[in-house]
């Protein structure tokens, strides 16, 4: 099939560039990096709270570090995006017989790869740190594709301010306007432990359904009802995202 | 038959800056064919247009016999299209772009390899092949892209200011290898505000200012249109005169150079060179030197703009507009 080819080669285009240009995995995972490291630590009484649900800290944080590292990395495709724009190169898949939709799913598909390695150097972090996953290597691959998929759909968003704007600082800025999703999240607290307000916010935020999947995988065992919740999360995302960056996509086609 | 036909083109921007007011014309299969203006004439977003890259606001357009709005995917395999700044990925290397851009445009897997190998000789870049393109100087950048837009062996070629930002070398070094293209039955479309290029690459050419086509023709045609050569004939001290009288019946004479030669502006001044010495002799008068001088392009865009191109260029239409 036309598209899968054609996908498939500007997502090896992508993949090849990730070794020649490692800041790009490297720099979003900085700041995850840093609050497994520091904040677990800073953290690490809360465990004596009563109602707190692990023994450890960094046990129960990765799974909020994880959401954090999908929400820092999706900003991948968009900033690829400007910066082809920027380039030219754009241009040239445009006047190239191929299918618009492979140009955003290559992209799409990218992200996905970059932040299932973003995501697995957060986790073994961890584990070396004194976590463990309940769900064993199964998991781990499970938390992996939770990440690729929460994270396509999540740079919907990054590449709909890309083709509004065309400008890199502001697509690098939009992603940080969604930590707020994630400070306000289950990343650091228990759900009891939150006070009302964010308890009944966390119901709508898709973040948070994200870490309760992860969580469950890290900590307890294959909760279905959980990773459904992450998963229609991504879909309803992806649902918003992709056909406004499709319109988009359109009129900066069209000019 | 006619690789290109556009008719009444026009683009106005959604700011309401009217780009291209309803350009025309036409290309012959294996014909050269260039736009010539200034920045900012509109010879890009023309370019643009006809390439799929831009909608139309007006008038309609065909390349290779298919509608540029209606039928944009078979345009698209008909054509090349080699951009003013080589659009190309950073990190990718020299080879990789061929064999992507193979790929996309439907080649097997070996037959985008021969076709990247085949190409990269043709360009001389085989040494460059695996270097990422970011380490590339602008002609590389410029052969690399070429080749790229080659890869589907295309019928015609557009290429958006095929050699600005290009050192001279290698400019030369490029016009040869278009010429080559063209050779070999690929039919070019080109844009350039460079009055040489035009000259040396285009069988015919349409000087585009502010949105419309002010004038067309092959490069002769245009300089002919403006008129005369210049024969200046040196003569010795004391002859100029003389020889103007006899030379006055070929047409507008005038005593120059400080009375030591006389200039004649003639239509076809090469061809009148035989009958000029002739002329002088039998009134007794050996010209030391004669040198004929043609009208240049310049001279052209500067009768049908007002302006020399350098000018215009000066002129600040809104930067980077395309």
């Amino acid at each position: 099939m036309r598209l899968a080819v054609e996908s498939g080669v500007l997502f090896q285009r992508a993949l090849r560039e990730i070794p020649r240009v490692p800041t790009r995995i490297a720099f979003p995972v900085i700041g995850p990096v840093m609050q497994l490291v520091l904040l677990t630590a800073v953290l690490s009484r809360v465990t004596q709270l009563p109602g707190y649900p692990a023994r450890s800290s960094v046990q129960f944080m990765t799974a909020g570090v994880l959401s954090l590292t999908v929400l820092a990395g999706a900003g991948g495709a968009g900033f690829q995006m400007v910066q082809d724009i920027d380039t030219g190169f754009f241009d040239k898949l445009r006047v190239a017989p191929i299918s618009r939709a492979a140009i955003v799913l290559g992209l799409l598909l990218t992200d996905a790869t970059r932040l299932a390695v973003q995501s697995l150097i957060v986790i073994l972090l961890a584990l070396l740190l004194g976590a463990h996953i309940a769900t064993g290597i199964l998991g781990l691959l499970g938390m992996l594709a939770l990440a690729a998929i929460f994270g396509a759909a999540w740079s919907g968003i990054s590449l709909n301010v890309a083709l509004r704007t065309r400008n890199p600082e502001v697509t690098a800025a939009a992603g940080i306007l969604t930590f707020p999703l994630y400070f306000g999240s289950t990343a650091f607290m228990p759900h009891a432990l939150l006070p009302t307000w964010l308890q009944w916010f966390n119901a709508f935020n898709p973040v948070n359904y994200l870490i309760s999947a992860d969580r469950a995988l890290m900590s307890s065992r294959w909760d279905w009802h959980a990773i459904g919740g992450a998963l229609l999360a991504a879909l309803i995302i992806g649902a918003i995202t992709m056909p406004l960056a499709t319109r988009a996509f359109r009129r900066a086609v069209s000019g | 038959m006619h690789v290109l036909e556009c008719d009444e083109l026009t683009k106005t921007f959604a700011d309401g800056f009217e780009a291209v007011r309803g350009i025309t014309f036409e290309i012959e299969e294996g014909e050269a064919f260039g736009l010539l203006g200034p920045n900012g004439a509109g010879k890009t977003t023309t370019m643009r247009m006809l390439g799929t890259l831009l909608t139309p606001s007006g008038g309609r357009a065909t390349v290779a016999g298919h509608d540029v709005v209606r039928e944009a995917p078979a345009v698209r395999r008909a054509i090349g299209f080699a951009m003013q700044e080589a659009g190309l990925a950073r990190y990718a290397t020299g080879r990789e772009h061929l064999l992507m851009m193979g790929r996309l445009y439907g080649l097997s897997r070996a037959g985008a390899r021969t076709r990247a190998d085949d190409l990269l000789t043709l360009f001389g870049l085989e040494e460059a092949a695996d270097r990422q393109v970011r380490t590339y100087s602008g002609g590389m950048r410029r052969r690399i892209d070429l080749a790229c837009g080659l890869v589907h062996k295309p019928r015609l070629l557009f290429l958006d200011e095929p050699t600005t930002g290009v050192d001279p070398t290698s400019r030369a070094a490029l016009w040869d290898e278009l010429r080559r293209l063209q050779r070999e039955g690929v039919s070019l479309f080109l844009t350039t505000h460079y009055l040489e290029e035009a000259d040396r690459l285009c069988d015919r050419l349409a000087i585009v200012d502010r949105g419309v086509i002010v004038a067309r023709g092959t490069p002769d045609e245009l300089k002919a249109e403006v008129g005369a050569d210049v024969v200046t004939v040196g003569v010795g001290e004391d002859e100029a005169e003389p020889a103007a009288a006899t030379l006055a019946a070929l047409g507008r004479v005038r005593v120059a150079g400080s009375g030591r030669s006389v200039a004649l502006e003639l239509t076809d001044g090469a061809a009148a060179v035989a009958g000029i010495v002739e002329q002088l002799r039998g009134a007794g008068i050996v010209p030391a030197t004669i040198t004929v001088a043609r009208p240049t392009l310049d001279d052209v865009f500067l009768r049908y703009t007002g302006a020399t191109i350098e000018e215009k260029d000066q002129e600040l239409e809104p930067a980077g507009r395309r």
